[in-house]
């Protein structure tokens, strides 16, 4: 597990050299950086919109998604490229992880 | 005659130079210290004197003044304590003053004349540096930690007299070499390998060691939340030189060790939810940074979410977004760094079996829902995974049999 944490933050400082940040966390939603640095393929993008529709999400509910997003597919074991968009199960899974506490 | 030495004083995690001013003149007797001097370095006054007498050189029997400038600025460190009394030294003609031009003095006296460390040397080097000083006069012991920036002669000075005889010219002190310290032993870390069950909690505590997330960890009591959580920090990798630096910088402000060069580790702040308003955001009469900027490029983890008081959780918000905590108080503003990650566990409801597989949660939904509105929907919205732990089955709990550890050493 180790390696892979490595290898993923290894993958991001690739992609965000020349911006102050490091992590995926720390990408500002501002002037469009988000959509630049975590993007997202067009199923993606779509997945994401209805489930924040369907569940109310805030838009910084939604960025701070498509961050996680973002991180699995870092995480991911394939040899993608590190600047290919998040594909649809990268987002599935970050919806997924993202289970609120609620009375039943 | 009047006399300049310098030292500096520390505002945030940033630091400032102290000009300090000698006068022996006219008047009754005594040694006055004017220019905001607080806290322990009130007392400055009556260690310099003593200081002075032990190692031979008492002061005149004539008005004696100190000034710190800029006047307007509160100082409170002890360590200004050297300068004070290399001023006096050269208003007294027993150093030439011109020695003192370019060198920066950092120390806290003791009454033999023995030199202490203050805390903040990384600040003071750096402020030092920056100013164009080219040589920092510290106590032996946080030599090693001002030297780790480069650019400055860090001279490491035992007591007075030592550093008498440097400035007169009589025995020179050799600069402080940059000596990289041994590698500490690495920390005990447990990974999560030997961690079994919990796969979505392993998993959100994977994400959020990648990619810098926050994390909330919410099921029942008993089933590892806590024991994860303490096991996070041993995914990260050590701190590279530009994080280390601002983590030890606010360490030695906090005065919470003797550096001996950079902090590499991955900090973990685990406040009791008991902890106050001012100790979790920073504070105080001498505006200490707090658990939020000791946490900075680290984990702050909160266990018991619910229980933290209002005051503190709502405090989180800005920071959480900002990365900065900018303490306002009447007497000025400061601002501290403080880009953490946040990971936070909490039961489901006050008994803390609700959505047990086994056992039946006692709790009136009132309750349930009072106890989980502790915890507000703004906050709720800035973390970025939330998982439910449930408890291990037995069977994954199980140690592995040798064919099931050689499955597992397959592709994984």
């Amino acid at each position: 597990m180790r390696t892979r944490v490595t290898r993923a933050r290894a993958r991001q400082l690739a992609r965000l050299r020349g911006t102050p940040w490091r992590t995926n966390a720390e990408v500002p939603a501002a002037a469009g950086s988000i959509e630049r640095l975590c993007a997202l393929t067009p199923a993606a993008e779509r997945l994401l919109a209805a489930t924040a529709e369907h569940r109310g999400w805030s838009p910084r509910t939604q960025h701070r998604l498509r961050r996680v997003a973002r991180t699995l597919a870092d995480l991911a074991d394939d040899d993608r490229c590190p600047r290919a968009p998040a594909a649809e199960a990268d987002v599935a899974q970050a919806l997924h992880l993202r289970a609120l506490p609620e009375a039943e | 005659m009047l006399t300049r030495s310098y030292s500096a004083s520390v505002l945030g995690v940033e630091g400032f130079v102290v000009t300090v001013e000698a006068d022996v003149g006219l008047g009754l007797p005594g040694l006055t210290l004017v220019g905001r001097a607080s806290g322990a370095l009130m007392e400055a006054r009556e260690r310099v004197r003593s200081a002075l007498g032990h190692c031979g050189h008492k002061l005149h029997p004539r008005k004696q003044v100190v000034n710190l400038a800029p006047a307007d600025e509160r100082k409170d460190s002890p360590g200004i304590d050297l300068a004070v009394a290399c001023a006096l030294l050269a208003s007294h003609e027993v150093v030439p003053a011109e020695r003192l031009q370019g060198l920066m003095l950092w120390g806290e006296l003791s009454l033999d004349g023995s030199l202490r460390p203050a805390a903040g040397t990384l600040v003071i080097a750096d402020c030092a540096r920056r100013m164009g000083f080219t040589s920092l006069a510290v106590a032996e012991a946080s030599a090693d930690e001002a030297a780790v920036l480069g650019g400055l002669a860090v001279l490491p000075v035992r007591d007075l007299p030592q550093l008498v005889a440097h400035l007169r010219g009589d025995r020179e002190i050799g600069a402080h070499a940059a000596n990289d310290p041994p590698p500490r032993p690495p920390r005990e870390l447990h990974d999560l390998e030997d961690v079994r069950g919990l796969v979505l909690a392993r998993r959100a505590i994977e994400v959020m060691a990648a990619g810098g997330h926050n994390v909330l960890l919410h099921g029942p009591p008993g089933v590892g939340k806590t024991m994860l959580a303490r096991r996070a920090i041993g995914l990260y990798p050590p701190l590279d030189d530009e994080a280390a630096l601002e983590v030890t910088k606010i360490f030695g402000v906090a005065g919470l060790r003797a550096v001996d060069g950079l902090v590499r580790e991955v900090p973990l702040r685990a406040p009791h939810h008991t902890v106050s308003v001012a100790g979790l955001l920073g504070g105080g009469p001498f505006l200490r940074p707090g658990e939020v900027s000791l946490a900075h490029r680290g984990v702050l983890f909160l266990d018991e979410l619910p229980e933290f008081s209002r005051g503190c959780l709502e405090a989180l918000r800005e920071p959480l977004e900002e990365g900065v905590v900018r303490i306002v108080r009447a007497r000025g503003s400061v601002g501290f760094p403080a880009r953490f990650q946040l990971l936070a566990a909490m039961n489901p409801c006050p008994c803390g079996f609700l959505g047990h597989p086994d056992r039946t949660c006692v709790d009136n939904p009132a309750a349930v829902l009072r106890y989980q509105q502790r915890v507000s929907g703004p906050l709720l919205d800035r973390i970025d995974v939330a998982v439910s732990v449930t408890p291990a089955r037995p069977e994954s709990c199980a140690r592995p049999t040798h064919r099931s550890r050689a499955r597992r050493c397959g592709p994984a």
